[in-house]
């Protein structure tokens, strides 16, 4: 097991390297803890298993992006790129290990407790296909995705469809799981397609939230998640167990209340502890913990230690200041890396995923608590509830602006935007708003960093205006 | 067309033991390139851009499915200090090598692929491959195993009688050329090539059995540990007669192995449970005037491959000539595109 302790790079300063940086460093690292670094560990003759390598060997396959990247340079940030980045290969050889695997897709993740709970089944989150993309620097899959009418005009999450048109991103899931309802649009249209090329999916329905019909949505909700159970019984042949499903609960709940706490220790005053891609990977990883959920709490509680060692001692990167609030979760990382060069930090973020970030309750039925924590979801509501989590973010990290990453398309994106830009500026907080460049499109890429460039610029103004 | 995949999710399922739509077709298009595109081969050897540009023609041209950084097996020796001679219209050949004299091995020094002899030139062609289709296509570096970098800094008769004679110096000799050649994959792993290691003096066309074991494989061996430990997938190539060595072969770690003069289905019967393999069509088939059915034995190669467990790559047994015929190389790629497992999804 990786502790920190044992952690070779432990004495470096914090600071963020390139893959070749990494590269070579990766040679210091002992050959028992690459070796001894391992997903599914109960499968004890798995060769395939480890996971503990440098971005290079990641760029070598085709992710073309991480040669640009820059990179934390601790040896949990490496374990959690590894682990992350071996999502697609772990699918694979959870298949060929005898597990089912589950797509869930659009707004759930709150489901995944449930999905995990059955023997033998992990899930993952096709959506999340979006960044392939970026990593591969790639138009491959937003091809595929036009051939079935899905172009520029949709969201990023149309390369969902791509893979499981080429097939040859994840293995053919043995139940799909889409949403419908109070849901993305464009990730509706993609699921939509996706069951109209012939493969099945279990429909599940969100209500729509408001402050009126609370009680009524967590009854309907929780009678979605009973018939997703009886699903799942017939897909299995096993029938829910409750205290398996507690079990599960309680290990999400800890690697929800872990991701919180790096959350904390990532907006704490002074130096900047870590890296904004990095913590991407820690929150997203509450999805479907990336396939391995006991790998998955070890990988982030490695990685909180690491961050926790750094805030005590006061150690992080120099010259990232400012601190930001970053709303929807940048399809191309890049971006974040830009944020950082021009001296800003992360402090805080909405990444529309808070459906899965509230502790699940223990003491009420199970499908009631799922449904609870689920109503807490992003895009379930107003866009207000929106605006209002952007603004819990900022009071509580004390945050001297926001970024909005759009979505060129993606339907939530122009109608929300808006009312965010309003409620931040009302907090007499600047805001910047773009939409996230296509893979390739570099001049426009180039106006985004322009426009970042001059936002960090006129907060360092407005900073040193208000201090003198 | 949609649904159909590319090379590098074809090659991607390969090395993770899944069956893809079908075997990679990858004849080794490497000299060739330079004909088809209309350089001449000096100009191909160094000069990336101008590597990288025949190596994307002649993709484009047959539609083949990997890109190969590849000039000669010299590429370390002559980094260290060895001659070989350039030559317009066929590959590079040794002239002198550096060590006269075994003493001389001291002297060596292990070279900087950024600035010594042609390392330059494949660094600059992968970072050009990659770049321009790295996402679609895999890009491979032909990297010379240390046996035969040895044999190109002593000599191949010399080094070969040192490995009966005095058989340290051929040690020495070999763990300096194990250092080069893992400093230059690193450098080509960064730069955004899969290594493939070659090492036809290994051949069985060559050597012993048991000169393999104790001088060839050891140090390849140690080559893929290091790539490994990046979990790295290495394909191994070894041309001539391998057939009375296959059940060597997965002593060496590789992950693939490229095989020229031995039977498919022995190679499936030996060790087709443990490596993957890729071969073997016979390059001179290739030539105009040979009066080998390349179809056939194209048909033959997949029939059998196709059957392989651990899967299949159709290839060609060692570099398709610099003089193939274009036809040939069509219609071997069209009958391996026609090929398909029992894919379901």
């Amino acid at each position: 097991m990786l502790r920190p302790h044992k952690n070779c790079h432990q004495k470096m300063r914090a600071r963020q390297i390139d893959y070749r940086e990494w590269h070579h460093l990766f040679r210091q690292i002992p050959e028992e803890l690459v070796e001894s670094t391992r997903y599914y560990r109960h499968l004890n003759d798995a060769e395939w298993s480890k996971y503990l390598f440098p971005p290079s060997t990641h760029a070598v396959y085709g992710n073309r992006l991480l040669r640009k990247l820059k990179f934390d340079n601790s040896l949990a940030s490496l374990r959690l790129w590894g682990f992350a980045m071996s999502e697609g290969e772990r699918l694979y050889r959870a298949r060929q290990s005898g597990y089912r695997v589950i797509a869930e897709m659009g707004d759930l993740g709150a489901v995944t407790p449930l999905v995990h709970s059955f023997p033998d089944t992990i899930s993952f989150y096709p959506d999340c296909l979006w960044w392939t993309p970026f990593l591969m620097e790639s138009h491959v899959l937003f091809n595929e995705a036009a051939e079935f009418g899905l172009g520029e005009d949709c969201c990023f999450v149309r390369a969902a469809i791509g893979g499981y048109s080429k097939r040859a991103y994840f293995p053919k899931p043995d139940l799909n799981i889409g949403v419908t309802g109070a849901t993305c649009d464009d990730m509706a249209a993609v699921m939509s397609e996706i069951a109209l090329s012939g493969d099945e999916i279990h429909w599940f329905e969100l209500p729509h939230r408001s402050e009126d019909n609370f009680q009524y949505s967590k009854k309907f909700l929780a009678g979605e998640h009973k018939k997703l159970c009886n699903k799942m019984e017939e897909l299995t042949g096993v029938k829910f167990s409750e205290s398996r499903f507690n079990d599960v609960v309680d290990k999400v709940n800890r690697l929800r209340s872990l991701i919180k706490e790096c959350k904390e220790l990532t907006a704490a005053d002074g130096l900047n502890p870590i890296g904004g891609i990095e913590m991407m990977n820690v929150e997203f990883s509450a999805l479907s913990y990336y396939a391995d959920l006991d790998e998955c709490l070890s990988v982030i509680e490695d990685f909180r230690d690491m961050l926790k060692a750094r805030v005590n001692a006061k150690e992080g990167y120099t010259g990232q200041d400012i601190k930001i609030i970053w709303v929807t979760p940048a399809a191309d990382p890049i971006l974040i890396n830009y944020l950082e060069e021009l001296g800003g930090r992360i402090a805080g973020s909405e990444y529309v995923i808070n459906q899965v970030t509230s502790r699940i309750r223990k003491d009420c039925s199970p499908f009631e608590a799922l449904a609870e924590a689920q109503l807490q979801g992003s895009l379930m509501g107003s866009s207000a509830f929106r605006a209002q989590l952007v603004l819990d973010e900022i009071e509580r990290t004390k945050a001297d602006g926001a970024i909005i990453s759009g979505i060129f398309g993606s339907s939530h994106c122009p109608f929300e935007t808006s009312i965010i830009i309003k409620a931040v500026r009302e907090k007499g907080l600047p805001v910047l708003a773009f939409d996230t460049a296509q893979p390739g499109k570099v001049k426009l890429q180039s106006q985004i960093y322009n426009r970042m460039q001059a936002f960090m610029e006129s907060i360092r103004i407005s900073r040193s205006r208000y201090a003198g | 067309m949609p649904g159909e995949m590319n090379p590098r999710e074809r090659w991607g399922l390969l090395l993770i033991d899944e069956i893809p739509d079908r075997p990679p077709v990858y004849p080794l298009v490497t000299s060739h390139a330079a004909a088809a595109y209309g350089c001449d081969l000096i100009q191909y050897c160094t000069d990336g851009e101008v590597l990288a540009e025949a190596q994307l023609y002649a993709q484009r041209l047959y539609q083949h499915e990997g890109l190969s950084v590849f000039t000669d097996v010299g590429i370390i020796a002559e980094a260290m200090g060895s001659k070989y001679h350039l030559r317009e219209y066929e590959v590079p050949i040794l002239d002198s090598p550096i060590i006269q004299n075994p003493e001389a091995v001291e002297d060596l020094r292990i070279p900087d692929p950024v600035q010594d002899g042609r390392l330059p030139v494949y660094l600059e062609a992968i970072d050009k491959l990659y770049t321009a289709a790295g996402d679609i296509l895999p890009v491979f570096a032909f990297i010379p195993c240390p046996f035969t970098t040895s044999a190109g800094l002593r000599g191949t008769e010399e080094f070969l009688i040192s490995t009966a004679l005095a058989p340290e110096n051929a040690h020495k000799l070999l763990e300096i050329s194990l250092q080069a050649a893992v400093k230059f994959c690193d450098e080509c792993i960064l730069a955004g090539a899969l290594p493939v290691l070659v090492d036809p003096l290994a051949s069985g066309s060559v050597i012993s059995r048991s000169t393999f074991s104790q001088f060839a494989s050891p140090y390849t061996r140690r080559l893929i540990e290091h790539l490994h430990r990046y979990d790295l997938d290495i394909m191994l190539h070894i041309c001539g007669d391998t057939s009375g060595m296959l059940d060597l072969i997965p002593a060496t770690g590789a992950d693939l192995f490229s095989m020229d003069k031995a039977d498919i289905s022995s190679a499936i019967a030996i060790c087709g449970d443990k490596i993957r393999l890729a071969g073997n069509l016979p390059p001179h088939g290739l030539l105009e005037v040979s009066r080998i059915d390349m179809a056939q034995k194209a048909e033959e190669a997949v029939e059998k491959g196709i059957t392989n467990p651990k899967g299949f790559v159709l290839s060609t047994g060692c570099e398709a000539p610099i003089k193939a015929s274009p036809e040939k190389l069509h219609k071997i790629i069209e009958i391996g595109r026609k090929s398909h497992y029992d894919f379901k999804w």
